[in-house]
């Protein structure tokens, strides 16, 4: 685990890695606990539901149209409708946040740097760590609804549990992504954290509300959670174009952070362009 | 880039040309030429702020020069074959206050791909530094042990330290100084930080005094002893002339308040003591070579 810069930053997170592992885990088990007793009170939670205004219900992911109480509708509303994307995300945020602006902050990049590392490997390898994390998520959240499946009878199609966990990941790859590309533009963890949570949550309001207001529906697709869930993945399986979508963006920051990496002043607080080489002007 | 010493042609370790660096006020570089010779130890002098962090970490391209150029072992510090070849001690050393301190040096030797294990053992044994346990428990003198521990291990040819003594115990600063002299003994280039002259004085062999942002001076140590101002107060048995001490070669300001004498000596003390030993002495005391008062004379120079 200390072979590499990926390597060993899996293994910095691996105590906070596990809590949210036990988080997410914890429950999707407790949700999937409590289908059986929604599915034999349909018609209470039905009337319930229907005194619940429509806005309300698309801020917690449930859309007007969507059947609740079969095992797909159940998960859809309680889970990937909004806890799961947003654990996603919200990890790629502090995890891409932490990655460079992190080890600046904390003055560890000295050291780290001096050595024969790259800039290009350091970036790099830290994109590639926030990917394996957010794996390491995706499969915790497949096996809990296997595990549901098996003791609570949600039954889900495994190929569409795949496909949605995968928007999961790709989402919060997404967000980890651009926190990274701001985080080591900026070399500013707080900033960073700030700045994208803001985006994050802003486009996922834009997403929700986007079915009710009319303005908002022609914007929905500037919304990383429009791709994430549009074509409701658990239903219907994965759109492939939604996932290059995200995907695609993800490295594109990945290519931004490598390349605002390389002409920066690295651990001094802030944004610096260094510009190379300008003897003549020295006199 | 090379020169001809001792018949052989060794590269210039460091050579900085025209570099510039500024952080707005009063912060950076200003068109710093310096070059450092191969095998010395050499002592980079000044106050706080006055520059010499940033000069370092240009030298190991955490920052980079605004104009000018930056030459390490004959190449450009963005290179990392270049910087396999350096240890580098921030003067704030930080590290992964979780993990081990043996965990660490594992870790920064893979990123080198100079491993080093084995020597970072040995050293870390010699200069009593507990390597199993985690960083964070480690006290200020250890932490920087283990900076220096990693700084050594890959057997650089270059060691660039940034204020390696500042913050420790004279104990473990003595140690310091005794690992600067076995490099300095096994011809690794040493380039160190400092704002305490005694320290410089100590182990290096030349020194380059900088202030707010501008290389002074660069001099030989003998050289720069020649200019240190040194403070004498004598306590005589009876009470002397002024007229026997005020005159005397090298003494710069002289007063006497009955029978105590109080100087300023530049350089040689020779002549005062001979005429302070014509007296019964009852006391002497000697303040060392300030900093400041040195740093006052170059202002003198400038002026005038």
């Amino acid at each position: 685990m200390l072979n590499n810069v990926a390597l060993k930053t899996l293994r910095d997170r691996r105590r906070s890695l596990f809590w949210w592992v036990v988080g997410i885990f914890g429950y999707l088990l407790g949700i999937g606990a409590f289908y059986p007793i929604v599915r034999d009170n349909q018609g209470q939670f039905e009337a319930l539901l229907e005194t619940y205004p429509d806005e309300l219900l698309a801020i917690i992911g449930v859309g007007s149209e969507e059947n609740l109480f079969d095992p797909i509708g159940f998960m859809q509303a309680e889970a990937f409708g909004w806890v799961v994307p947003l654990v996603f995300a919200i990890y790629g945020v502090v995890q891409g946040a932490r990655a460079v602006a992190g080890e600046e902050e904390d003055g560890t990049i000295d050291l780290v740097m001096a050595t024969s590392l790259t800039r290009f490997g350091l970036v790099w390898q830290k994109w590639l760590a926030l990917v394996l994390a957010e794996l390491v998520l995706g499969l915790v959240v497949f096996a809990s609804l296997a595990v549901d499946s098996v003791l609570f009878g949600v039954e889900i199609p495994v190929g569409n549990n795949a496909a949605a966990v995968l928007m999961a990941v790709l989402l919060g790859v997404f967000f980890g992504s651009l926190a990274l590309a701001v985080g080591t533009g900026t070399g500013l963890r707080g900033l960073t954290v700030g700045v994208v949570t803001f985006v994050a949550a802003g486009t996922y309001l834009l997403n929700s509300l986007g079915g009710f207001v009319e303005l908002l529906d022609a914007m929905q697709p500037i919304s990383p959670f429009y791709y994430y869930d549009a074509s409701n993945p658990l239903r219907h399986g994965l759109d492939a174009e939604h996932a290059l979508v995200l995907g695609g963006l993800a490295v594109v920051f990945l290519v931004i952070g490598l390349l605002a990496v390389r002409r920066r002043d690295l651990g001094v607080g802030g944004i610096r362009l260094a510009v190379p080489n300008m003897r003549k002007a020295a006199g | 880039m090379s020169a001809q010493v001792g018949g052989e042609k060794l590269t210039v370790p460091v050579r900085l040309a025209g570099v510039t660096k500024s952080y707005g006020k009063a912060r950076g570089v200003l068109d710093l030429d310096l070059e450092v010779r191969p095998g010395e130890v050499f002592g980079y002098l000044g106050p706080n702020g006055a520059g010499k962090t940033t000069t370092i970490r240009m030298l190991v391209d955490l920052i980079r020069p605004q104009q000018g150029t930056v030459e390490v072992l004959g190449g450009s510090p963005r290179d990392p074959a270049i910087r396999r070849r350096v240890g580098y001690l921030p003067g704030e050393v930080e590290f992964y206050s979780r993990m081990s301190a043996r965990d660490f040096l594992t870790y920064i030797g893979n990123l080198r791909g100079r491993g080093g294990d084995a020597i970072a053992e040995k050293l870390s044994e010699r200069i009593d530094l507990d390597l199993s346990r985690r960083i964070g428990d480690l006290s200020k003198g250890n932490r920087q042990k283990l900076g220096l521990v990693q700084a050594l291990m890959h057997e650089p040819e270059l060691v660039v330290l940034d204020e390696p003594t500042s913050g420790l115990d004279p104990l473990v600063q003595q140690e310091v100084y005794r690992l600067l002299d076995e490099l300095k003994a096994e011809g690794v280039t040493v380039f160190f930080s400092s704002h305490v002259l005694s320290e410089v004085e100590r182990v290096a062999d030349r020194v380059g005094i900088i202030r707010e942002g501008r290389l002074v001076e660069v001099e030989e140590l003998e050289a720069l002893r020649q200019k240190a101002v040194r403070t004498f107060e004598v306590v005589f048995e009876d009470a002397p002339h002024l007229a026997e001490f005020e005159h005397l070669d090298g003494v710069r300001m002289a007063d006497v308040h009955g029978n105590v004498l109080h100087c300023q000596v530049v350089g040689a003390i020779d002549e005062l003591l001979k005429a302070v030993a014509k007296h019964r002495v009852r006391d002497l005391v000697s303040h060392g070579a300030d900093l400041e008062a040195l740093f006052l004379d170059y202002y003198r120079g400038e002026e005038d």
